[in-house]
């Protein structure tokens, strides 16, 4: 029975990534890419927060200074004349190392604690970028020639696809099943010989290494934005909101919920000029309101 | 049973919900019909720049109805005028999204043109697109420099820049005679790129004209209290301010100005009180306050009367004229001359045909330097009892420029 | 020089009063019921609007109109209530601050675009005769508005913590608080309590609301507000109304203080770093006791 369902949710995860790449090859131009890259970028930073969120209970709102400076980090290295590859990899490895230096004391904050704290330390890193580097990150111009955003495009979807796969991994293994344990009950876990802190660090680790990773696919997609952008803390409250509206701890749950809030915003956005933000915020109240679990829900029903 | 009828009812729900997504999402891809001169932009209609992009939003609209009345631009190439259609769309004051609807209009409305957005956090992501793309994006509201030295091609903005602005600044307090005159200059400088882009003319500037700046005070672009800058400032002795808050910043420096009993005789806050609200937002403590002079309601140029006479029949609630309405309607008219001149709707060749543009708009003539940026006369405004009035340059002014009195004299 | 600093700290304490009264109305509602209402810093920037537009249409004085502005948002809070929150209240702790939060993140949207459509995004600011007004001593200016602020901060709170502990309703709503089980066997009766309570959460922005109009505001500082708010909570906790007001303090204080050692830039960063290294030390908030 659950093999079954395993097998079928592996089918679902292939074939609608092998959907998505296939979309540019039938519908041509810029914003499709635009689109399906934005759907990737969600994609990847909401699974990011939901190995935290969703698996382990913890409600970490600095996903914004993981993000930023995953982006920072890979935006220079990249336009210092190394491979983007390697730059992605620096990148995320630099979330990774301000994770080690704030994230990992701001883990002995229990519960709404922990989100606020974290929620301080994205508002710190943003209000410092924004002094210290207030100016544009411009794309040099020999790197803007060969500007090519199906490339671009393409380099997102692997990184999502791997993302998944490693969400899909976690969710299957002995590391995913304490730390669900975590989030249901963090004193009986302890009890039962789990070890609470380190598997918080490990938590806290993989969900910064793929915020990092985001931030570097934004530093790769975007041509010039100020240096703060991807600080803003939207970057903190979107993935929360996509991931508990597709479903919270599931792997298929944030891909739908990213579906739903790039998509739908965005189509809004086209057809209905001032009012979009309102009537999707009417949209956004009915989903939670008939759907409490999630668009995932449905589904379960 | 119970459990039945809601999984029915959220059945219906989900189905409604797909229906309805897959009926908006034919707009995604429409294609309009030809026969016009198609011309995109994204401008924030929600979001915190909301205030400024309702005024641009307005600008470009007069201005297309007013060049469709004429029947449009004449086209060579098609040898007849065709009328302009805006396609605007908003970007809820997210640059990620200024990029991917730009885009939109690039890839699926196949726009000839872009016209900007408003502030420049949105322009600086509407000139990337422009550039990437290859499509002229002519834009107002951005006053910061830097972007232009990047040597963008496709880019143009008939706009007051940092220097017009300081240099203003400085020949006001030139054209005040000598007991008067300051002579020491505070700085608030925001730590934003063209806030720091001002400071470092302040400085060179003072040293050129004979002028000291004794403080220069640094402050986050999120900042809300001005105390200690006021202070600062006041124990320095300086008598002439100049500062780029954002709105309610200028409200917060006015107010706490008047609180620590700080009244240089010029103070000049670029941005922040340009808002029509202003004066009934601080009533009176708005007197005396400079501000950009870029475009005015009264000013000679032919069509401005016109784009003022509509705006009032359009809005006639309103007491005065947002500084970008004229700014966004100057915008298109240097576009619709380019498009004439081209005689094409190729985009390389309007670009072309911007770059030697020679027009003069209801702002005053403009012309554009090789990196883009506008060659424009530029004065300040000073609130004077309820209205901003044109203080400089001397040919334009509608008023002569007051000298702050103290605050127990007002 | 004395002075000068003196000056800088007392705009801090004014500011910290601001803190106090937009953390109280959302640490009620989050205490007692683990709602988490991200609308509140929207339903604040509503209040400054209805005190903006009292005071030019009617010519109603900011500081008096909170006693027509508060009973008014105490029935648009439980009207708000009833149609969206009530259905959450049956949910485990977890899931119903999970979706008071995306409910009222909806709302919040709603609300700051519903204010855009109808007034504009433009900027405003109510300013009464005695704006610039001030009390001098020993070469200090204390504005008349900072005054009200900090008067109406403690003045609030007072009354606040006085309704929770000496009334009926506001012992039902401490109990609730605490154990909803146990106050539902002693006969409490938790839905009216929760109305209440959000209720009178909602009304508490209405407070802030003024104080914000007074200064200036527009519909997009509604995140803003919500975010100082939940920095104000969890530097003081949630148990106690004289602990957020406290918390409020502390956080205008250390920005005054930051300030006088490292100048304006990096202002606000001394608050956070303040707020997150005290929360390192104390897990548990100000006023929170050691679980």
């Amino acid at each position: 029975m659950k093999a079954r369902r395993d097998i079928k949710t592996i089918l679902i995860l292939v074939i609608s990534i092998v959907f998505v790449g296939l979309i540019p090859l039938f519908i041509k131009g810029e914003y499709v890419l635009n689109m399906l890259f934005l759907l990737c970028l969600y994609t990847i930073l909401s699974h990011s927060w939901n190995i935290m969120g969703g698996y382990c209970g913890q409600i970490n709102l600095g996903q914004a200074a993981f993000f930023g400076i995953g982006a920072l980090t890979t935006r220079y290295i990249w336009v210092a004349g190394y491979p983007f590859p390697v730059a992605l990899i620096a990148g995320s490895f630099s979330s990774l190392i301000l994770a080690c230096l704030i994230g990992i004391p701001t883990l002995r904050l229990r519960a709404h604690y922990f989100a606020i704290g974290t929620l301080g330390v994205a508002m710190i890193a943003l209000i410092t970028i924004q002094n210290a580097l207030p100016g544009v990150d411009f794309l040099p111009a020999s790197l803007m020639s060969d500007y090519n955003p199906t490339i671009r495009f393409y380099t997102a979807l692997i990184v999502a696809a791997l993302t998944i796969f490693a969400v899909y991994c976690i969710n299957n293994s002995r590391l995913g099943l304490a730390m669900k344990c975590i989030r249901d009950d963090e004193e009986a876990a302890s009890a039962t010989g789990i070890n609470v802190v380190r598997y918080k660090i490990i938590t806290l680790m993989l969900s910064t290494f793929f915020a990092g990773l985001a931030g570097g696919l934004f530093a790769y997609y975007y041509v010039s934005y100020y240096y703060y952008v991807p600080f803003e803390l939207m970057w903190s409250f979107d993935p929360v909101l996509i991931v508990f509206i597709g479903g919270a701890g599931t792997v298929v749950g944030p891909l739908i919920g990213a579906l739903c809030y790039v998509i739908l915003k965005e189509i809004f956005a086209i057809s209905m000029g001032q009012v979009n933000v309102l009537i999707f915020g009417v949209v956004f109240i009915l989903i939670v309101l008939f759907l409490p679990k999630g668009l995932i829900g449905i589904k379960k029903r | 049973m119970e459990k039945d009828r809601s999984f029915r009812k959220r059945g219906l729900f989900l189905g409604v919900f797909i229906v309805l997504m897959l009926f908006f999402s034919t707009s995604l891809f429409a294609q309009t019909a030809p026969k016009t001169v198609k011309i995109g932009t994204v401008v924030p209609l929600t979001g915190r720049m909301a205030s400024g992009g309702k005024d641009v939003k307005v600008g470009y609209e007069i201005a297309i109805k007013h060049i469709n009345d004429n029947g449009g631009v004449m086209v060579k190439e098609f040898g007849r005028k065709l009328p302009i259609e805006l396609i605007m769309l908003d970007d809820e004051s997210d640059p990620v999204k200024t990029t991917a609807r730009l885009d939109k209009l690039y890839s699926v409305d196949k726009v000839v043109a872009y016209l900007g957005g408003y502030s420049s956090l949105l322009n600086v992501a509407g000139m990337s697109a422009g550039e990437k793309n290859k499509v002229p994006w002519v834009g107002v509201t951005i006053a910061v420099e830097g972007p232009f030295k990047r040597g963008f091609k496709y880019i143009f903005a008939p706009f007051s820049m940092s220097s017009d602005q300081v240099r203003a600044f400085y020949d006001i307090l030139d054209s005040i005679p000598k007991p008067d005159r300051p002579t020491k200059i505070a700085h608030f400088e925001e730590q934003s790129d063209w806030g720091v882009e001002c400071g470092r003319y302040i400085r060179e500037f003072a040293k050129k004209r004979g002028y000291t700046v004794v403080t220069d005070q640094k402050y986050a672009t999120a900042a809300n209290d001005f105390s200690s800058l006021i202070l600062a400032a006041k124990s320095a002795g300086a008598d002439a301010l100049f500062s780029v808050p954002s709105p309610p910043q200028s409200m917060v420096i006015v107010r706490q100005m008047k609180q620590l009993d700080y009244a240089p005789k010029v103070t000049t806050l670029i941005r922040g009180p340009d808002l029509t609200t202003y004066w009934d937002a601080m009533g009176a403590d708005a007197n005396y306050i400079l501000s950009d002079g870029n475009w005015h309601e009264t000013m000679k140029y032919p069509n401005n009367d016109k784009l003022v006479k509509d705006f009032y029949a359009l809005f006639p609630k309103e007491k005065s004229i947002g500084l970008p309405v004229g700014a966004a309607y100057a915008a298109v008219q240097i576009l619709a001359d380019a498009i004439e001149r081209a005689g094409s709707l190729d985009r390389d060749k309007i670009r072309d045909a911007l770059s030697t543009t020679n027009l003069v708009t209801v702002r005053g003539p403009v012309k554009f330097r090789p990196d883009g940026t506008g060659i424009i006369s530029y004065g300040l405004r000073q609130w004077q009892n309820g209205k901003l009035e044109l203080v400089s340059p001397p040919e334009a002014a509608t008023a002569k420029l007051l000298i702050a009195p103290p605050w127990n004299k007002r | 020089m004395v002075t000068a600093y003196i000056q800088i700290l007392i705009y801090g304490l004014i500011n910290g009063a601001l803190y106090g009264l937009v953390g109280l109305g959302l640490a009620l509602v989050f205490g007692v019921m683990s709602y988490l209402n991200v609308a509140h810093g929207a339903l604040i920037m509503i209040a400054s609007y209805a005190c903006f537009w009292l005071f030019h249409l009617l010519k109603v004085d900011p500081f008096l109109s909170s006693l027509l502005i508060v009973p008014c948002f105490f029935l648009l809070g439980v009207i708000i209530y009833k149609i969206l929150f009530d259905s959450l209240k049956r949910f485990p702790e977890g899931q119903k601050t999970k979706n008071s939060l995306l409910i009222s993140f909806g709302l919040l949207l709603i609300l700051s675009n519903l204010v855009t459509i109808l007034w504009t995004a433009d900027e405003r600011a109510v300013t009464p005769h005695y704006a610039g007004f001030v009390i001098q001593f020993f070469g200090l200016r204390i504005p008349y508005i900072g005054i009200g602020a900090v008067l109406f901060a403690v003045v609030v709170s007072i009354l606040l913590d006085l309704f929770l502990s000496k009334t009926y309703f506001g012992k039902g709503i401490r109990a609730a608080s605490q154990d909803h089980e146990a106050a539902a066997m002693m006969g409490i009766n938790v839905g009216t309590t929760y109305l209440i309570s959000f209720g009178i959460g909602v009304a508490l922005a209405g407070i802030p609301g003024i104080i914000v109009s007074l200064s200036s505001f527009n519909p997009s500082l509604s995140f803003e507000l919500t975010n100082k708010a939940l920095v104000v909570i969890i530097l003081a906790g949630v148990g106690s109304v004289y602990g957020v007001l406290l918390g409020g303090f502390a956080l205008g204080l250390a920005e005054a203080i930051g300030v006088l050692f490292i100048g304006a830039t990096y202002r606000e960063v001394i608050g956070l770093v303040l707020f997150v290294l005290f929360l390192l030390l104390r897990p548990q908030g100000l006023m929170g006791k050691r679980s």
